[in-house]
């Protein structure tokens, strides 16, 4: 990941992660990982809604998620247990969406290569 | 090795750790957000992105207009660092 990361750099492109996380957890992320990407707090879910994200963890999986030691209210501040669906966008400068991959299965994510082949036609 | 297949690598090797009856639970689940309509109004491609201004885990402001005048933006959406 991290060469990829290095050749979104060289294309003069930027990587940014949000999350409805508090601040103080994304920090716990940026200094175990060393990121050097933006990690962005979207406390309340407020952008993710305007991507059209938004879902409300069901309430059976709520003590699953609490058995694996997953404390969501604690992490983003409230208890609404509303989440993001997993996506990733690529945005051109005229701030269209020219490559998109919103998927509810949080283990499928987007090829890196599919990202860097649409940012070099760009 | 794509990504997509060490993610499914590390998925088989979770799934051996976690309870019979909570995967069970967890597939449930998945199927019905599925086929719920959670992603009707989703932005995709060819949509205007929406504007952005939210704070970097130092508090500092970061906005979707300051960084798109630079280049263009790989946005992720992830639910936690969890």
């Amino acid at each position: 990941m991290q060469l990829e990361l290095d050749t979104i750099e060289s294309i003069g492109a930027q990587l940014v992660a949000i999350s409805p996380q508090l601040p103080d957890q994304s920090l716990l992320l940026q200094k175990k990982e060393n990121l050097k990407f933006h990690v962005l707090s979207d406390v309340g879910n407020n952008i993710a809604r305007d991507f059209g994200l938004v879902f409300t963890l069901p309430e059976i999986l709520r003590p699953v998620y609490a058995n694996f030691g997953i404390d969501l209210p604690a992490a983003n501040g409230d208890d609404s247990f509303e989440l993001p669906v997993p996506a990733t966008y690529v945005i051109d400068q005229n701030h269209n969406i020219v490559l998109d991959f919103v998927e509810i299965n949080h283990t499928l994510r987007l090829e890196p290569s599919k990202i860097i082949e649409t940012l070099k036609k760009l | 090795m794509g990504l997509q297949d060490e993610l499914n690598t590390l998925k088989e090797q979770s799934m051996k750790m976690i309870p019979k009856e909570d995967a069970i639970i967890m597939a449930d689940a998945m199927e019905e957000l599925q086929r719920a309509d959670i992603l009707d109004h989703s932005k995709r491609k060819g949509d205007l992105a929406p504007d952005f201004e939210l704070p970097n885990a130092k508090g500092e402001a970061v906005s979707s207009k300051a960084l798109l005048s630079k280049g263009p933006v790989i946005i992720n959406f992830y639910r936690g660092n969890w």
